[in-house]
């Protein structure tokens, strides 16, 4: 039993320190490098509490009670989508596995099979892979290089740092120069465990080239039924100069799951980067968005959707830093709450002083659909420049009585049309996805959990 | 970005086409205010009993009070001793037909684009009666005839006062009590003409009706009182336009409008503000202290105010919609243009009482030169207005870095029902605005006119067809040598 | 049909351009590349005529005539066209009206009478058809609340409608996916004949694989340091312009 956060820091400082030291035989590794740099950040870091601001209405303490005691041996048996064609490569408690059933699409030359790799010098061709197996390769060092040496010059946090130290070897995503990849890359994150409480910390290392274009989905999957688990996961995305990046987060973690997800976005001039998410699983999901503009002309897209049941508690933070003139932001997080489920949404937006021309736009909504469901909504704009168009809004409401009534009238149970209310409700968000495909596959785990809902609350009500 | 300047400051010394004065004799009072001047007024229109009475409790209330301070305004302390009260042209104002109008007052409506012609008006494509007040009178009112007709009466204040006492007794103040604010109660006492009009049951009006008010006489006050009512199921559309001399005093002009709406009856109207602003130093200029107010008594009734303010030197007028029937629509579209070193404080109050009521607000403030334009508005639903609904929107334009735009939106909202949305922006008209136009080919008053009517569209949209049009006019005027 | 002589321009006097020499002949296209701050938005800025620059010294003849005499709009209504690097948002005023506005200024300019309400339309549809873009655009306020591709495609459809004898194209690829770079490539494409000309002020080699230019000119610090044809694009994609600066400086040692 771990006493105070002390205890639990050192816990993990120790398997960090462990890392360091397997990776020390490789001098001048950049994976060391960065695993230092970690370990440097999580040292002088602390575990945040409610009194931290940001952390205000979500604590970590169940997360920290546990004890996780390793990975277990098992296998992958999450299913492929069959929605979109992808690359995947397929990751169990953090570690990217090769699966005999998925090899062909794992593989794709190269030495090592859990990488696929193309040449850089055709239209089609991206690295992604392990960052080992991305260090030995001549033509992404520098590429590596520089963006290791970027990430050693920003501030990292403490969930990051942690994971970025744990890791055994984090994914690395290159797309070259004027690659415009036609088929996203999927990554399908599983944990397995079955024999006992397990921690991963999957990062990934995401490099999108000039006038380069890409797709990537991350999904986190149940894999079983599984007990308690924890997910801490992490991505610095860089995207360079008219670049253009699709990124896709799908996360339906088991029931006693805890997910503290960090994403780091820096972008170049010219370039466009959209996150589109759906947070459905989890007992306690923490998604930190951190997007810097520091050049002209960037566009970036946040459009996100949660559904909260039982005690589930979903927090959602972004923060868009407008240090330069004539950029855009869009951001819709809407969200469906029952039970005694919990929701917060904290959208920070700065535009520095010289940062003119700027359109940024936010916009938040929740259905509170239970007396004892909470939403927090906190938009934050700072607006230091004086020639710039901003707009946020937050609305939390219930679903409109006059629909439902409307619905009923025409035949529908009361489930049925509440179900077809929120599906609507939401949809607003999945139409913003770019890819079809991928909405597609989104919108099939969306309308699996509301049916449960739906069939939970007939069952509850048939008995009451 | 100089030398357009230069072009622009050359338009913006022709600024105000209406500053000419007239020739004509008057019968003016001497200056000061006393109840004994209260009673020359009324004694002068020949008033009733019950009007003097009114008259005199107004003025003894009015010295009980104070002007207000709250106002986002800062004007020179008026001297109510220093204002003539009553000023009138000689000829008297009972006129039949158009020959006997002096000859100088018709120029003076020719000036302003005014024809007091019904042949003239009738070969346009709407007819519009006109009520033309000049200084404290009424002087000539149009179509008369036509409208008695439907039983529509459309006449000067003073004579509604004396063919229609019993209307005037039983409305007068009714919206708008004597209590009610500094301004009404001092227009209350000495309040000398105006328009006025009723609609009758079931009876859409078919022109359009419209005021026009001159300030003519140096050192006058004018205090205009205009009553409307729409009787059950009526329809009618209401114009004012105002205009006045170039002076390098202020004049002050404190009117109260009163609207009140029957069951299912529908008030639409409009102003064209266009007083003398005052000089680009901020010399001269008309003080607009004005209250305006519309009863939704009935149910499903509607009053639609819709504003073109881009005159006066100080304005602080806030047209009001107050919602007792149940289903009542209360609506406010405001355009408010101030340069120079203009300053507007104005706005809307939207007072939700009776059920099911909604209101609209849209505001759309310009701010130049150095002015200050201030949107004061409050959305109140009160504890029985049961599922009131109000959408407010507040826009502001900046034209240069001088001049400040200010929005004050109040809501007091004591019913859980209620659905209220407010959004507000601020933007700024650039020079990068004019040279993307200009880079398209459009010279620099077609570039203005373009940006600025884009701003203005949804106001604009409400307006009837040939005041749109003038509004439009007017804005370009009043905006010329602003950009920069 | 432009001729650039030893152009210096200043704003808030600091030297900007430093003796540009620059001809454009009826057919050509240009294309100006450059370092970050060489100064290729302000000659393009120049040229349309943003007084916010001073021209110091040097002249700009249009058409045989002093083009630095003529007001912004003179020169647009004279068939100077410059697609926007930063295209201006206009709340209020419909895409379909600023185009009537501008198509019939410039017919104002020209002396001829202002399109019926039916040519117009017609002309918008062919444009808006010939872009790929969905007519819904027209109704849509001036770039308010567009997409920057949006707004790309917005100058680009201006320029089809306005028909300009030189147009100025700033950096109008930045920000664009392929296909939109494609449709905007395409434009330009089927607009080029032997009577007009175009300047294409680009950041990214890529545009030119899909606009082929016919000289290929480098701005470094105010000057144009190096001229070429499409293969200098393509050198500088590979090597950047480090070799560059490295030339000029051994050239003024």
């Amino acid at each position: 039993m771990h006493n105070t956060a002390e205890d639990i820091k050192q816990v993990f400082l120790s398997q960090i320190d462990q890392k360091v030291k397997d990776v020390n035989g490789h001098a001048g590794h950049v994976g060391l490098k960065l695993r230092e740099y970690a370990r440097t950040s999580f040292d002088q870091g602390s575990f945040p509490t409610r009194k931290d601001e940001d952390w205000k209405y979500t604590s970590v303490k169940a997360i920290l009670a546990e004890e996780y005691n390793g990975a277990s041996k098992s296998e992958f048996t999450c299913s492929i989508p069959d929605q979109f064609e992808a690359t995947t490569l397929c990751f169990l408690n953090g570690v990217l596995v090769t699966n005999d059933e998925h090899k062909t699409k794992v593989a794709n030359g190269g030495e090592d099979n859990t990488a696929a790799y193309v040449s850089s010098g055709s239209q089609e061709g991206f690295f992604a892979g392990s960052l080992s197996v991305a260090m030995a390769n001549p033509e992404l060092k520098e590429t590596l290089s520089s963006s290791v040496d970027k990430i050693c010059n920003t501030p990292m946090g403490i969930f990051e740092s942690m994971g970025l130290g744990i890791n055994e070897d984090p994914v690395c995503i290159v797309i070259p120069d004027n690659a415009q990849v036609s088929k996203p890359i999927h990554l399908i994150y599983a944990t397995d465990s079955k024999d006992g409480a397990t921690a991963s910390h999957p990062y990934a290392l995401i490099i999108v080239g000039k006038n380069a274009k890409a797709e990537i989905v991350e999904s986190y999957l149940p894999q079983a039924d599984n007990g308690v688990y924890y997910t801490n996961t992490a991505s610095r995305i860089f995207v360079g100069a008219n670049g253009h990046l699709d990124h896709y987060r799908l996360q339906v973690e088991g029931k006693e799951a805890f997910h503290t997800a960090q994403s780091t976005i820096h972008q170049d001039r010219d370039s466009t980067y959209g996150v589109y998410i759906a947070e459905l699983g989890g007992k306690l999901m923490r998604n930190n968005i951190h997007v810097s503009h520091d050049s002209e002309n960037i566009t970036s897209n946040i459009y996100g959707l949660f559904v909260v049941q039982g005690s589930q508690h979903m927090d959602t933070q972004s923060f868009i830093d407008h240090a330069k003139p004539h950029c855009l932001s869009n951001e819709l997080i809407k969200g469906v709450l029952h039970d005694r489920g919990r929701g917060v949404f904290n959208g920070k937006i700065i535009v520095r002083p010289d940062a003119q021309k700027i359109n940024a736009y936010q916009h938040n909504a929740a259905l509170v659909l239970s007396p004892d469901a909470v939403m927090d909504s906190k938009p934050q704009l700072e607006i230091f420049a004086d020639d710039v168009k901003c707009s946020h809004g937050a609305t939390i409401g219930q679903l409109n009585p006059d629909a439902l009534f409307y619905l009923k009238t025409r035949g529908l149970s009361d489930d049925a049309a509440k179900t077809l209310l929120k599906n609507a409700f939401l949809k607003d968000v999945i139409d913003h996805f770019p890819n079809r495909d991928i909405a597609l596959y989104f919108e099939s785990y969306l309308e699996k959990k509301l049916t449960q809902i739906s069939i939970k609350n007939a069952t509850e009500k048939a008995i009451s | 970005m100089a030398e357009s300047m230069q072009v622009l400051e050359d338009h913006t010394n022709s600024e105000y086409k209406y500053g000419f004065t007239t020739d004509i004799e008057m019968d003016v009072f001497p200056k000061g205010l006393s109840e004994d001047v209260v009673r020359a007024i009324s004694a002068k229109k020949n008033e009733p009993e019950f009007l003097l009475e009114w008259r005199l409790k107004a003025y003894r209330h009015w010295l009980t009070m104070t002007e207000p301070k709250w106002p986002n305004v800062n004007y020179p302390k008026i001297d109510y001793q220093d204002i003539i009260y009553y000023a009138a042209p000689k000829e008297r104002p009972e006129i039949d037909s158009l020959d006997e109008v002096d000859p100088e007052l018709l120029k003076t409506f020719e000036k302003l684009g005014i024809s007091l012609d019904e042949q003239k008006r009738l070969t346009g494509v709407t007819g519009i009666a006109v009520d033309a007040v000049i200084d404290s009178v009424s002087v000539k009112t149009t179509f008369k005839e036509t409208l008695a007709e439907q039983g529509i009466i459309f006449c000067s204040f003073s004579e509604a006062v004396q063919d229609h006492p019993e209307l005037i007794k039983k409305y007068l103040g009714t919206v708008v009590p004597y209590t009610d604010n500094y301004f009404a109660a001092l227009n209350s006492a000495v309040f000398s003409d105006g328009s006025f009009c009723y609609i009758p049951k079931g009876v859409r009006c078919p022109m359009e009706l419209s005021t026009y008010f001159r300030i003519n006489t140096a050192n006058t006050g004018q205090f205009e009182r205009t009553l409307l009512i729409a009787d059950e199921s009526s329809y009618v559309s209401y114009l004012e336009g105002c205009t006045a001399p170039m002076r390098d005093e202020n004049q002050l002009h404190a009117a109260v409008v009163e609207l009140i709406a029957m069951d299912d009856a529908y008030i639409k109207y409009s102003t064209v503000q266009n007083w003398y602003p005052g000089n680009k130093d901020g010399v001269g200029g008309i003080f607009n202290f004005v209250t305006k107010r519309g009863m939704c008594g009935g149910k499903n009734s509607k009053i639609s105010w819709t504003q073109v303010e881009t005159g006066s030197a100080v304005t602080w007028k806030y047209p009001s919609c107050i919602l007792k029937g149940d289903g009542s629509v209360g609506e406010f579209y405001s355009i408010a243009v101030t340069n120079n070193m203009q300053q507007a404080d104005t706005g809307t109050k939207m007072i939700h009482i009776g059920k099911n009521t909604s209101s609209t607000i849209i505001s759309k403030g310009i701010s130049a030169g150095r002015s200050h334009n201030s949107y004061r508005g409050l959305v109140k639903v009160g504890r029985r207005a049961e599922n009131a609904r109000n959408f407010s929107q507040c826009d502001s334009l900046l034209m240069g870095d001088k001049c400040g735009a200010h929005t004050f939106p109040y809501l007091e909202i004591e019913n859980q029902t209620a659905q209220v949305e407010h959004e507000a922006t601020t933007s700024k008209i650039g020079e990068d605005q004019m040279f993307y136009c200009k880079q398209r080919g459009l010279n620099e008053e077609d570039a203005i006119n373009l940006i600025v009517n884009g701003y203005c569209k949804d106001v604009f949209n409400e307006l009837p067809m040939e005041f749109a049009v003038e509004a439009q006019k007017l804005l370009a005027v009043s905006l010329e040598g602003s950009v920069g | 049909m432009l001729n650039i002589r030893d152009l210096h321009v200043a704003v808030e006097d600091m030297a900007i351009l430093k003796g540009i020499n620059l001809e454009i002949k009826p057919g050509e296209v240009h294309a100006i590349m450059g370092p970050n701050g060489s100064g290729k938005s302000t000659l393009a800025q120049v040229i349309a005529g943003k007084d916010e620059y001073e021209v110091t010294s040097g002249t700009i003849t249009y058409k045989n005539e002093d083009l630095l005499d003529l007001e912004v709009d003179e020169r647009a209504r004279a068939g100077i066209f410059l697609a926007f690097q930063y295209p201006v948002e206009i709340p209020g005023v419909s895409t379909a009206h600023f185009l009537k506005s501008i198509v019939n200024a410039g017919r104002e300019g020209r002396g001829e009478d202002e399109l019926s309400a039916v040519e117009m339309l017609k002309l918008l549809r062919s444009k808006t058809q010939m872009l790929g873009m969905d007519q819904k655009f027209l109704s849509r306020a001036l770039n308010d609340g567009f997409s920057g591709g949006e707004k790309k495609k917005n100058e680009i459809l201006q320029m089809a409608v306005l028909n300009p004898k030189l147009a100025i194209l700033d950096e109008t690829d930045s920000g664009l996916d392929i296909d939109a770079l494609k449709i905007v490539a395409d434009g330009v494409n089927a607009m080029r004949n032997n009577d007009n000309a175009f300047i294409v002020v680009t950041h990214y080699q890529r545009l030119l694989n899909y606009i082929e230019p016919d000289f290929v000119h480098v701005l470094y610090n105010g000057q144009i340091v190096k001229s070429g044809d499409k293969s200098l694009a393509l050198k500088l994609e590979e090597k950047g312009y480090d070799w560059i600066k490295e030339e000029v400086a051994s050239a003024t040692v």
